[in-house]
């Protein structure tokens, strides 16, 4: 309907076709903030080496490796293919497959963070970010991801608990928390990219 | 519209009065009444501030404060004024009446915007404390590193925490403000019909999601250096002071047009209004809003010419920051012509906003000064800055905000002010500001530095400091009378009916004050200016008889396209509620468990924080997907 020439007495459609919902919005700045903190811990990181005379990573660092960081960072990478798969079961009303497909990405976004945890107390064993300004924006880099991934689990868990509310038209739960999913695996890859591809590069 | 109908809206809507209410309402009117009254009460706290600071330099050599006493006053002021003041004073108005120009019901997430201004008011508690306490940040207002790294005691601490607790109240209000715009803009109110008030907040909250995180990381990597030992400031372990200066001011210059967006704003919105006429431009004026939120994400460097950068990147940031004088330009012709062309009614808003041209003006043509790259490395650090960012600031904010008082509070009161008090109080803040500020210029050009507790006679500033002092005391007294004249309106003003100013727009087509559910009809808009547009108002009169567009079941408000204003849905909106209150309380115990050193009260405040999110959103009903 255009209000603008159509009579303002017309049918109302109460189905919001021509409109995101305000939920969508309000997820999207949320990203739009979040996305600029990890431009500017990146813009950080590659400052510092910038500004650093000398090898990078500084010692007393070692090589940070590759193998395993992509490992876990794959974990949450592929996460998103069960998630996917999910939103589309949920849209046909198969709410059974689409709970089996959030589990599945919960699962996975689970295994990232008891994995990660490991690794790095593994690593603060010998290097910690008290050493120097490298393994401060490191390991606080680390930190901020972890912290991002393990907020997008507990959506995750939420959206697990919602879907007996859900309809196949009615699951803003569901397609919000995948868009923020969705931000964690790309901002994952990126982590990725800066702290073990910069290094070699 | 048949009684029943009224009688079912009025129940709908009905704000009961009582403690649990009042902790648990989401009425966009009450929260923004909130903001507005708190963010005076800082105001009047960092005025006494400036007052005693005042005292101490009157004269060469005074022993009023010691040099710590000195440092915790004048950092408190700035800190105060910028972030406490300013902003949450700004978005009072914005709360207020940003739905009612826009003929919305509420805000977009009324819950999110109790949470808003409950953080609010934690950080700004927890900020004070400080200063209770004797121990509040006193490395000044943007807290350069080492210094604010090295400086012992808690201090700095209070500023790092304070203000990424604040940072998410404001993101919070940021995204409610553009969601709202985008979503529940009355059918017919295509975006190019938005209120220029509107769009400056828009502009305003879009720099807000791009600017804050700067100023967040900048807080976490102080916070991690001074509490854990991490090195991103220091120099030793590799690490780099001027990334503290880089982040900091890549938030701080856009903060700056955070602060004075919505002031250009009300001053679009008052002077058509005092013009009797359409602006002038509108469409261009739109674009000068957006340009410069946009080009202030590019020249944060402006603030650093001192530092020893190299020689190009000076330039780049010296020619960027020049740029920004092309949309200013444009907005003042445009203001100018509306002025011209139109019939000026020369009332108090009006005046201030005369007042606001002027001071702004005289700051611009000194802030264009700084642009020069030898004009900056010779004066920075002087009073001069000191005159140049109170003439933008006061001038370019705060004028504004007084006239946005006198404009909008016959609206939230329902009283008018009396006209002579109001001129008096003018004359006396305008000439009061003129004789603190413009004598810092001369003793910043006589080579006066900033941020000294005091200094030694035979200089020459003695005298120019007792005007400042003089003139800090006779703008206080104007302040007083000015608000003595608002307050005294609340309880005796005349009448002042729906539109006293014959005013454009939507807010002034409803009751003073407005009902709870703001309009008994929604508004149906066909132009810019549709509180002039009387065919289309005899038009929502007409509907509201047939009962059409009321909504009267509920908290309903029209939803509508994010670009064409087309009328799409009726959206459902949440009740009072006491988690966001819940939510703000948590925050505020994980920053206070921080504080102390106790991780187990911070790691209890962020399972509260989980808990108080799970019961926000748990009777939730299930929105669309599509």
């Amino acid at each position: 309907v255009n209000a603008t020439t159509a009579p303002i007495e017309a049918p109302l459609p109460l189905s919001g076709i021509g409109s995101r919902p305000s939920g969508w919005w309000g997820m999207i700045l949320l990203i739009a903030t979040e996305a600029t903190l990890f431009l500017l811990l990146i813009a950080s990181y590659l400052y510092l080496r910038n500004e650093t005379k000398g090898p990078w990573p500084p010692a007393p660092f070692p090589d940070p490796g590759i193998v395993k960081p992509l490992g876990v960072t794959l974990l949450v990478v592929v996460s998103i293919l069960p998630l996917g798969w999910a939103r589309r079961r949920m849209l046909v009303g198969a709410s059974g497959r689409a709970r089996l497909g959030i589990a599945l990405a919960l699962v996975l976004g689970v295994a990232f963070l008891v994995l990660q945890w490991l690794l790095v107390r593994e690593s603060l064993r010998t290097v910690t970010p008290r050493d120097n300004a490298y393994g401060s924006i490191y390991y606080t880099i680390i930190g901020v991801h972890f912290v991002h991934v393990a907020a997008g689990v507990l959506g995750l868990g939420w959206a697990l608990l919602r879907t007996p509310r859900f309809t196949p038209e009615r699951h803003l739960t569901l397609r919000v928390i995948s868009l923020y999913w969705t931000f964690v695996v790309v901002i994952s890859a990126v982590v990725f990219l800066t702290l073990y591809l910069v290094p070699r590069g | 519209m048949t009684l029943a109908q009224l009688d079912r809206l009025e129940r709908s809507w009905a704000e009961p009065r009582g403690l649990v209410a009042a902790l648990t309402t989401v009425d966009h009117k009450r929260i923004g009444v909130r903001y507005l009254l708190t963010a005076s009460v800082f105001f009047l706290l960092g005025g006494v501030e400036a007052l005693v600071l005042r005292l101490q330099l009157a004269g060469p050599n005074r022993r009023l404060l010691s040099p710590e006493a000195y440092n915790q006053l004048f950092s408190m002021h700035g800190i105060t004024m910028i972030f406490l003041f300013v902003t949450p004073m700004l978005s009072g108005f914005g709360n207020y009446f940003v739905p009612l120009q826009i003929g919305a019901r509420d805000m977009a997430f009324p819950r999110l915007n109790a949470f808003s201004y409950w953080v609010f008011l934690a950080s700004g508690l927890f900020i004070y404390s400080s200063l209770v306490l004797g121990i509040a940040p006193d490395a000044g207002w943007f807290a350069y590193a080492p210094l604010s790294t090295t400086s012992p005691g808690l201090n700095l601490d209070f500023y790092g925490l304070g203000l990424i607790l604040l940072a998410i109240s404001t993101t919070a209000g940021a995204v409610n403000f553009i969601v709202t715009m985008a979503r529940l803009r009355a059918p017919g109110m295509s975006l190019n019909r938005m209120p220029l008030f509107c769009w400056s907040v828009l502009a305003t909250s879009l720099s807000v999601v791009f600017a804050l995180p700067a100023l967040t990381l900048d807080c976490l990597f102080l916070e991690l250096q001074r509490k854990w030992g991490f090195h991103f400031f220091d120099s030793a372990h590799g690490g780099n002071t001027l990334l503290w200066q880089h982040l900091f001011w890549i938030f701080g210059h856009p903060d700056v047009y955070i602060i004075f967006l919505p002031a250009v704003g009300i001053v679009s919105t008052i002077i058509p209004v005092f013009s009797q006429r359409p602006m002038v431009a509108r469409t261009w004026s739109i674009l000068a809003i957006m340009a410069t939120a946009f080009l202030g994400f590019g020249v944060w460097v402006h603030h650093m010419f001192a530092v020893g950068l190299p020689q190009l990147t000076m330039t780049f940031f010296a020619a960027a920051s020049m740029t920004i004088a092309l949309p200013a330009g444009i907005q003042v012709f445009a203001w100018l012509a509306t002025i011209i062309t139109g019939r000026p009614v020369m009332k108090t808003p009006f005046l201030y906003i005369v007042g606001f041209i002027v001071v702004f003006v005289i700051g611009g043509l000194s802030g264009v000064m700084f642009a020069v790259i030898p004009f900056d490395q010779q004066i920075t650090d002087s009073y001069f800055v000191v005159a140049h960012f109170h003439y933008v600031l006061f001038g370019g904010a705060v004028f504004p905000i007084i006239a946005a008082l006198h404009y909008w509070l016959p609206k939230m009161s329902g009283r008018l002010f009396d006209e002579r008090v109001g001129r008096a109080g003018f004359w006396l803040i305008f000439l009061g500001f003129n004789l603190t500020f413009f004598p810092m210029h001369i003793s910043g050009l006589l080579g006066m530095p900033r941020r000294v507790y005091t200094y030694p006679a035979g200089e020459g500033w003695g005298l120019l400091n007792l005007l400042s002092t003089i003139g800090a005391f006779v703008l206080a007294f104007g302040l007083v009378v000015m608000a003595a004249n608002l307050a005294w309106s609340l309880v005796a003003g005349a009448p002042a009916g729906e539109n006293p100013w014959n005013a454009n727009t939507l807010e002034w087509t409803t009751s003073s004050p407005p009902p709870s559910y703001n309009f008994p009809v929604t508004p149906a808009v066909r132009s810019a200016d549709p509180a002039w547009d009387h065919a289309a108002r005899e038009d929502d009169r007409e509907r509201l008889r047939d009962g059409m567009l009321v909504f009267p079941d509920g908290h309903e408000t029209a939803g509508t396209t994010e670009l064409g204003g087309d009328l799409d849905e009726v959206l459902r909106m949440p009740e009072g509620s006491g988690w966001p209150l819940a939510l703000a309380v948590s925050l505020a115990v994980v920053v206070t468990g921080l504080i102390a050193s106790s991780n187990i009260a911070a790691a209890l405040g962020i399972v509260c924080c989980i808990v108080a999110l799970a019961g926000w959103h748990w009777r939730t009903p299930e929105g669309r997907a599509a």
